[in-house]
């Protein structure tokens, strides 16, 4: 019977409710939380937030407050304990933030505030905290169909936010080996399914990908989304497509004479069609190079061409240039035979040598001076 | 006819021929015999032309071939009408006593030598006009027609051509004035003098025409 005795005496006179001053409770009770707010309202896994509450007294009599904290087993609280908070006078209000943060788990935790009264006994009030994994959701709305090496497309990304807080500082930006204008797009704010549309105007290097990061704030948290849209250049299907055709190769004395007609059989406009004959052909006036202008889909014009080759070029490229509406240049190779060297006209130097000439003239000359002296002497 | 004795003793046979009545069957002939050679000459330079112009009318090369023929056979005939002209002119005004029909016969057997100029010219012909570089015309821009003329006249085989005909019709000119100074002597009563001069002018005229042609308005000159 002893010990037991023992203890409950060491409990009696450790026991802080052994201190409770009778009144005190009452005017305790008139303590209230009246207010709680988050900054952000929703927090992401891991993210730092901080947690505010008003507490207001109601009563006729102040009442002092020896501490102040949060509890929780899944939120980190980071800031301090409030200790020897003084008294909350009566009709006053009184603010305590703390700060925390999330753990790596998603869902509503009910963290724990406990007010404790120096003369009474305890506050305590559990806050709603809601972690969120929602990220800003990027899609896109528009692209072509085939990128094409050097034409500029027309990319548009469509973003939403679909958490249920505002998120803010929404900026996008385009990485990749391209050219892409602008640089980033800053949104700015968005609020709860918010959606932004982002035109870019891409014009694909290379086969990488173009990585559309999306950044963002979520009260003084960072976050960042990706979002990779491949390029893989190819042949657009609405592309010009000049096309080479009745085409003529005739030998002259010693250069070639290319005819034909240009066809454009592509469904957008080439601009500035040029036809010229590349290596091992060597172009000569007079015409080096045939400036076709403008062909609308399905217009047509005739071509020529004057170029020389050696005496081993059986197959001549010819090529058709021109520009898409931005300038860019686009050209196609269309091969056309020569024929064997030996089919070629001969050569001039199969003409009567000069020597030879005045030889033939000068005998001619002999001979008539001869007759015309003979028949005079006689 | 001895034709013979016309190249090689011509005063002789003027002499035996100014005793017969003028007759311009053999002299006819002679003529027709080059205006043969010139009309398949101007047929061969007829169709060369009409390959520059072949892509502006179907069978332009055959109208011009036959043009060119037809032309350069007529003025053969021309010509002998005009050189006897003149030297009917001359030899009067040299108190010469020929008549035209009988200066037209001298005229005639003195362009004997021409034959071998005009069957000389086919040959030549046949070797050079396939070497001349002819680009078709296309379309009717009259600046591309006149650049193709242009470049068919410098052409280096056809100005070649030009020049050995020129040269070798010279010399032969200079044989059959030879011939028609012994027939204006011997048939028109000139003295060898006078023969000279009336052949003389009119050759040397035609000479010195034909030598500025061909070395100053020819194009690509020599």
């Amino acid at each position: 019977m002893r010990i037991p005795a023992i203890l409950l005496l060491i409990l009696a006179i450790l026991s802080p409710v052994s201190a409770a001053v009778p009144g005190a409770e009452e005017a305790a009770a008139q303590v209230q939380v009246t207010n709680i707010s988050t900054d952000p309202e929703v927090l992401m896994p891991y993210d730092t937030a901080t947690l505010t509450l008003t507490l207001a007294n109601t009563g006729t009599e102040s009442v002092a407050i020896s501490r102040a904290e949060l509890l929780d087993k899944d939120i980190r609280i980071l800031s301090d304990t409030y200790g020897k908070v003084g008294a909350i006078g009566a009709g006053n209000t009184m603010k305590f933030t703390f700060t925390i943060q999330a753990g790596g788990r998603t869902g509503i935790f009910y963290p724990v505030f406990s007010l404790d009264f120096r003369d009474a006994n305890y506050l305590r009030h559990p806050v709603k905290l809601v972690v969120q994994e929602n990220p800003v959701e990027i899609a896109v709305l528009k692209k072509p169909d085939t990128f094409t090496m050097g034409k500029k497309e027309e990319v548009t990304l469509h973003i939403g936010n679909p958490r249920d807080n505002a998120v803010s500082g929404v900026t996008v930006i385009p990485s990749g080996s391209h050219e892409i204008t602008p640089t980033s797009y800053f949104v700015g704010e968005m609020g709860p399914d918010g959606v932004a549309d982002i035109p870019f105007s891409v014009t694909p290097g290379s086969g990488d990908p173009i990585t559309f990061t999306v950044r963002y704030m979520n009260g003084i948290n960072t976050h960042e989304v990706a979002y990779t849209l491949p390029v893989n250049p190819g042949t657009s299907k609405k592309r010009a497509s000049p096309v080479l055709s009745n085409v003529v190769i005739e030998s002259e004395k010693d250069y070639w004479r290319v005819t034909g007609d240009v066809t454009n059989s592509g469904l957008e406009t080439a601009n500035a069609v040029e036809i010229s004959a590349d290596t091992p052909a060597e172009p000569v006036f007079p015409y080096k190079i045939y400036a076709v202008g403008a062909l609308k889909p399905d217009d047509f014009s005739s071509f020529e061409l004057t170029f020389r080759t050696d005496a081993n070029t059986t197959m001549v490229p010819l090529i058709a240039s021109y520009k898409d509406d931005d300038g860019n240049l686009f050209s196609e190779t269309t091969l056309v035979e020569t024929g064997q060297a030996e089919t070629r006209a001969p050569a001039p130097e199969s003409e009567i040598p000069t020597p030879l000439i005045i030889g033939l003239i000068a005998v001619a000359a002999l001979v008539v001076a001869g007759v015309i002296l003979f028949t005079r002497r006689r | 006819m001895n034709l013979s004795l016309l190249i090689t003793r011509p005063r002789e046979f003027f002499s035996e021929l100014s005793h017969c009545e003028p007759s311009l069957k053999w002299p006819g002939l002679i003529i027709t015999i080059i205006a043969i050679c010139s009309g398949i000459m101007g047929y061969q330079m007829g169709e060369l032309t009409g390959r520059l112009f072949s892509h502006m009318m179907e069978g332009m090369g055959t109208i011009t071939a036959v043009f060119g023929a037809g032309g350069a056979f007529v003025s053969t005939f021309l010509m002998w009408i005009i050189a006897a002209v003149i030297f009917f002119i001359i030899q009067r005004l040299l108190k010469g006593t020929g008549s035209f029909t009988r200066v037209t016969e001298i005229t005639g057997y003195g362009m004997f030598p021409m034959i071998i100029s005009a069957i000389a010219g086919i040959l030549l012909a046949m070797h050079y006009l396939p070497l001349a570089d002819v680009t078709p015309v296309i379309g009717s821009d009259p600046e591309k027609i006149n650049a193709a003329v242009q470049s068919l006249m410098t052409d280096p085989a056809l100005h070649q051509l030009t020049l050995i005909s020129a040269i070798l019709g010279i010399i032969l000119m200079i044989w059959s004035a030879n011939i028609w100074a012994f027939g204006l002597e011997t048939c028109c009563g000139l003295d060898s003098r006078k023969a000279l001069i009336a052949v003389g002018i009119p050759v040397l005229i035609y000479i010195i025409y034909t030598l500025v042609t061909l070395f100053v308005y020819t194009p690509g000159g020599i």
